[in-house]
């Protein structure tokens, strides 16, 4: 608890779930490189890591992802309040010189990022939004499997959901910008040399990150990918 | 009145230690009872009270800084000199010792000095041991340089920060004690006057910044660590709050003022551009070994420096001082450039700056060389005024910087009153006449770290702890007659601010009490004093109350007290008929510009005994003795 | 040179401030600006107005005591400057000069332009020193420093305490300032041994003293007028976490 009530020791934690749900990140964007492989590829990925094999493994990424993301959005929203208290004004104007729009939004860009996950888990998890679009309003493929590529391919094509996520990823853009570096420098990682390198290769990292994710959306709009 | 200095007898070499194992010692269980109050979070008030709180005692540290760490000792550059002999170039305790006496001109005493340089040492192992970074060679030792009026290597320095690493060493000690609770540092508040019961100093009336209330703290001994008086000059490279006012108080309560005419000017400070200005700001010392000192022949050449060729230069050192040049001692460099000021001829807009011309230099040795050399400095020029120092000389100006006399201490460092202690600059005791290049440092935390908690317990010994409480009436007293003194200023209500008077003031003692004094110009200042001072008190325009954070009246009450010790000041100056170290009488001076001393009559302290206001104050000796050192004239040729 | 000037004022710590304006002629470019401020308070002591409270002791940016918030930034525009070393000639003759005193929630305006900054203090309290006593030590250069050490010790040691750091930081942290003291003791060998305690308890009392926790927006290392680096934060990162898992063990 002494490690929690420091404020060193909470930012710790509030890097090391941001670490793990970045990685996650890494991860999901490369399970959904397999969208742009064709029907069978993303169709076979999806059974497979639904399959009673993984099932196990699943639930407990999905019980660690959940925890890590409780306790960021605690941790973040108390170290907002704290943060605000210690600074109720800064005066009439400031100028900033290094913070830049993504350090200075996380928490907002935080919230908006709940939200959207929310709506994310809604669509192609809980399948309780757009139902008509959902993978069980489709027939299996040809292999008998769940069509999640018809489901994904349909669903990219209303210009209103493509956007939603392409403007989400932008969030997402902008709080890894700041957080993947910020994450390191809390848990200590930069010398004087790897300081400046480690800034400019998270900024790059989160861009690289958010843009594949966008590639999705993109590829279905521009008719890259279709049915 | 007989001044017994205490000094003690024998062989020079032991008299520290035989007189420091026959001081009283009081048991570590009985220390606790005993308080003491340090005045000044500096060097030496800073070391002193960490030390003293360690030891036991209970400690009331004040300062009137917002935090113990900003007091000015912070603003040394230079370096701390150690008699290490690190790098065996011959240097010794006793060289250390030679020329600090030596570069006092003879008028200090000659047993102090000894247990300075003896303690040079140990001040070099205690810093370091609280982590101060001196600078360090690739070997992973320490490194030295050499510094003005020394022949040997022994200055450690943390690049041009050395007061400030010294200083956060202290502040860091003191703010350990603080977290233990023996010591209790109060900010903001400022001594304003000291209180005597049965004769013995046993504690203080302060003022608190914040709130404008008087509070009395009481205590068994009293430590003054105030610093010194470089800014009644107005100009100085002093902090804009250093003030005489602390030390004044204990002088009107009886103590004696020892040797106030021993001023130091530094010959090389950023240059004064009107009386505007706040302060003048140092440039180290070193620049002079490659920069050429001039100013145009022609009075009022308002030409931009690098159109004026050769022939209508005046190298005034290199002409005056062939043999030394520009590298003539400070005393000498300053007057110099007083007099081609004085004459019509100094540069700047306000006419008191002389050129420091680094062209031929950067000719000879190319521009890289003279960077590596003075690069920092040269930036720092560069973003105070302005200027390229590679491109257009520099403007210098001499500046008050350092005060050599204060209260008068014996061996014990304590003053003529029991219980009152000085430390640091604000006693008189170890520097004479001048006072060498990085011994400051050293003489303050000599004074706080080694010698004040030993012979403090020497007096405290003889005392009953606890004896006086705030409620004597000895503190009512003097509350109710500092108070009337502060309502008097708030109430004069006339048209004057105090800055008015400040430069007033200050530019009557630089032109008259300056680089150069006579029996003509002293006299005149001692008439014109009493003028200002009367001016002062019928037209001061104040605003606000007393009862609130008024920073214009914390500067009218300090400049009360600086126009009351302008005049000791004075008055010791034209008492001492000869020139020494800093003091330079142009009626006393050999036929080629040296300081001419005259020690069949002279060789004493001058110390000032307050006979009340108006009064003139005085005068007590206390003669010096030479019994290692030989007095012959100072000679840098 | 003629200025513009809005400057804040308040008469308390608990009175509502806000801007005054003011004019200045006849400024000269060597002026500093608290110089031109001291001008602008001779003439409103004259016409009897109190005059502007700031604090303000060495001016030559060693000292630590002045600090305002100039045209935005702590300290003004130029990097590496303290208030009082700001010099008028860079400013445009005739521009709208905003000052305002450091905010933070640790650092209490006691009037106008000057704010209280015990915390810091009792920052320093809670660790920032060696617990060496006066004494007999062994000899300064028994303990080999290496040069390199002693040069980063020194660039953290060269802090000021002046607290534009929480001035300009969007939490007012005052991580820089305690990093650059752990960096400063931590890494020379007489302030080894109390690295540990030292990263937990000062961290612990600049969260109680009411400063915010960093963000790495890194705003601090732009106005810090000594140039202590950010790289001494992710220093005290790791210091805090040894520290942290040698307590658990």
């Amino acid at each position: 608890m002494a490690f929690l009530s420091n404020p060193i020791g909470k930012k710790m934690l509030m890097a090391l779930t941001g670490v793990i749900l970045f990685l996650f990140l890494v991860a999901h964007l490369l399970g959904n490189t397999t969208v742009l492989g064709g029907p069978g590829w993303i169709n076979a990925y999806a059974e497979h890591i639904h399959s009673a094999m993984f099932a196990p493994l699943l639930w407990a990424a999905r019980v660690v992802l959940l925890a890590c993301l409780g306790l960021h959005i605690a941790l973040g929203t108390l170290l907002f309040l704290e943060n605000t208290k210690a600074a109720p004004t800064k005066g009439t104007f400031v100028t900033y010189k290094e913070a830049g729009l993504s350090s200075r939004t996380m928490f907002y860009t935080g919230l908006l990022i709940l939200a959207y996950l929310i709506y994310h888990l809604l669509h192609f998890t809980l399948h309780s939004v757009h139902t008509s679009l959902s993978v069980s309003a489709f027939p299996p493929d040809a292999e008998g499997r769940p069509d999640l590529f018809r489901s994904i391919a349909l669903s990219f094509q209303r210009p209103g959901i493509a956007g939603t996520y392409l403007l989400a990823m932008a969030i997402v853009c902008l709080h890894t910008f700041h957080g993947v570096f910020s994450s390191l420098q809390t848990l200590g990682l930069p010398g004087k040399a790897s300081l400046p390198v480690l800034k400019r290769a998270g900024q790059v990292l989160a861009t690289l990150l958010a843009a594949g994710f966008a590639l999705v959306p993109v590829a279905v709009l521009t008719g890259w990918i279709n049915l | 009145m007989t001044l017994d200095g205490k000094v003690p007898s024998g062989p020079i070499e032991t008299r520290w230690a035989r007189h420091r194992d026959h001081l009283r010692l009081i048991s570590p269980a009985n220390k606790r009872r005993y308080t003491v109050i340090v005045v000044g979070t500096g060097l030496g008030g800073g070391s002193a009270s960490a030390t003293l709180a360690q030891l036991g005692y209970n400690v009331l540290a004040f300062c009137y800084q917002d935090s113990a760490r900003r007091a000015h000792s912070i603003a040394a550059q230079g370096g701390i000199n150690a008699a290490k002999n690190y790098v065996g170039d011959g240097d010794s305790v006793y060289r250390l010792f030679y020329e600090t006496v030596k570069g006092g001109d003879f008028r200090s005493r000659e047993s102090n000095v000894y247990r300075l340089a003896e303690l040079s040492g140990n001040i070099i192992d205690q810093c370091v041991a609280q982590g101060v970074p001196f600078q360090r060679e690739y070997s992973g030792e320490l490194s030295t340089r050499s510094f003005g009026g020394a022949l040997v290597s022994r200055t450690l320095f943390c690049r041009g920060q050395t007061g400030q690493q010294l200083l956060l060493g202290c502040y860091q000690a003191m703010m350990r004690q603080a977290s233990e609770g023996r010591l209790k540092v109060f900010p903001k508040k400022e001594m304003l006057d000291l209180v005597l019961v049965d004769g013995e100093a046993k504690g203080i009336l302060v003022r608190d910044l914040t709130t404008g209330e008087y509070e009395a703290y009481a205590a068994d001994a009293v430590v003054i660590a105030t610093g010194g008086y470089a800014s009644v000059f107005n100009l100085s490279t002093n902090a804009v709050g250093s003030n005489v006012g602390a030390i004044m108080r204990c002088y009107k309560k009886g103590a004696l003022m020892a040797n106030p005419c021993y001023t130091q000017i530094h010959p090389t400070c950023i240059p004064f551009a009107g009386w505007f200005q706040s302060k003048l700001i140092l440039m180290s010392e070193s620049l002079r070994n490659d920069g050429r000192v001039w100013v145009p022949k022609k009075k009022g050449d308002k030409r931009p420096p690098n159109e004026i060729p050769e022939s209508d230069r005046d190298y005034y050192l290199e002409r005056k001082y062939p043999s030394y040049g520009n590298l003539a001692p400070r005393d000498i460099s300053s007057r110099a450039a007083k007099e081609a000021c004085d004459d019509g001829r100094g540069v700047g807009p306000s006419g008191y700056a002389v050129y420091l011309d680094f062209r031929d230099a950067i000719q000879r040795h190319g521009r890289k060389v003279i960077e590596e050399r003075y690069g920092n400095l040269f930036e720092l020029y560069d973003h105070i005024s302005g200027e390229d120092p590679y491109a257009q000389p520099m403007k210098i100006y001499p500046a008050s910087h350092y005060a050599m006399g204060g209260l008068w201490v014996d061996y014990n460092l304590m003053s003529n009153i029991p219980g009152l202690f000085v430390i640091g600059e604000a006693n008189f005791s170890d520097h004479g006449a001048n006072r060498l290049g990085a011994s400051a440092l050293m003489q303050g935390l000599a004074d706080g770290y080694f010698v004040l908690p030993y012979t403090i317990g020497d007096y405290l010994a003889t005392t009953q702890p606890g004896k006086v409480k705030p409620d004597n009436l000895e503190f009512q007293k003097v509350k109710e007659e500092d108070e009337a003194r502060i309502n008097r200023l708030i109430s004069i209500k006339g048209s004057r601010t105090v800055l008015d008077f400040r430069i007033e003031l200050g530019r009557l003692l630089w032109e008259n009490v300056g680089m150069a004094r006579s029996e003509e110009s002293l006299t005149k200042a001692l008439e014109e004093i009493p003028r200002i001072r009367e001016a002062f008190w019928s037209d001061l325009k104040l605003t606000g109350s007393e009862k609130d954070l008024n920073q214009q009246l914390e500067r009218a009450w300090r400049l009360s007290e600086a126009l009351d010790f302008a005049e000791v000041l004075t008055l010791d100056a034209r008492e001492r008929r000869e020139s020494c170290g800093a003091h330079f009488r142009v009626e006393h001076q050999t036929p080629d510009g040296e300081a001419l001393r005259n020690d069949a009559e002279y060789t004493y302290v001058a110390a000032w005994e307050y006979k009340g206001e108006g009064e003139k104050p005085e005068m007590h000796k206390e003669p010096l003795t030479f019994e290692v050192v030989q007095p012959t004239v100072r000679s840098y040729k | 040179m003629r200025f513009h000037l809005k400057v804040w004022r308040q008469e308390g710590p608990e009175a509502p401030g806000r801007f005054f304006d003011y004019d200045v002629d006849d400024v000269i470019p060597e002026m500093s600006l608290l110089e031109m401020l001291d001008k602008l308070n001779e003439e409103l002591i004259k016409k009897g107005t109190p005059p502007i409270v700031f604090e303000s002791d060495c001016r030559e940016g060693i000292c630590g005591t002045c600090g305002m918030v100039v045209n935005g930034s702590a300290h003004g525009p130029q990097p590496k400057t303290t208030t009082c070393e700001i010099r008028m000639r860079h400013f445009q003759d005739g521009e709208t000069i905003t000052i305002e005193p450091f905010r933070a929630a640790a650092f209490p305006v006691q009037k106008d332009l000057l704010v209280e900054r015990a915390g810091l203090d009792k920052v320093i309290q809670a660790g920032g020193y060696t617990s060496a006593y006066t004494g007999t030590h062994a000899d300064a250069n028994a303990i080999l420093v290496p040069k390199d050490d002693q040069e980063y010790a020194m660039d953290a040691a060269a802090c000021i305490g002046c607290g534009a750091c929480v001035a300009a930081c969007p939490n007012s942290s005052a991580m820089l300032f305690v990093a650059a003291k752990i960096a400063h003791l931590g890494t020379l060998p007489q302030g080894m041994p109390e690295e540990p305690k030292r990263a937990l308890s000062m961290t612990e009392v600049m969260q109680e003293e009411g400063f915010g926790a960093c963000s790495n927006h890194f705003e601090c290392q732009a106005v810090c007028p000594k140039g202590i680096q950010v790289e001494t934060i992710a220093r005290l990162n790791r210091a805090f976490l040894k520290a942290s898992l040698k307590r658990r063990a």
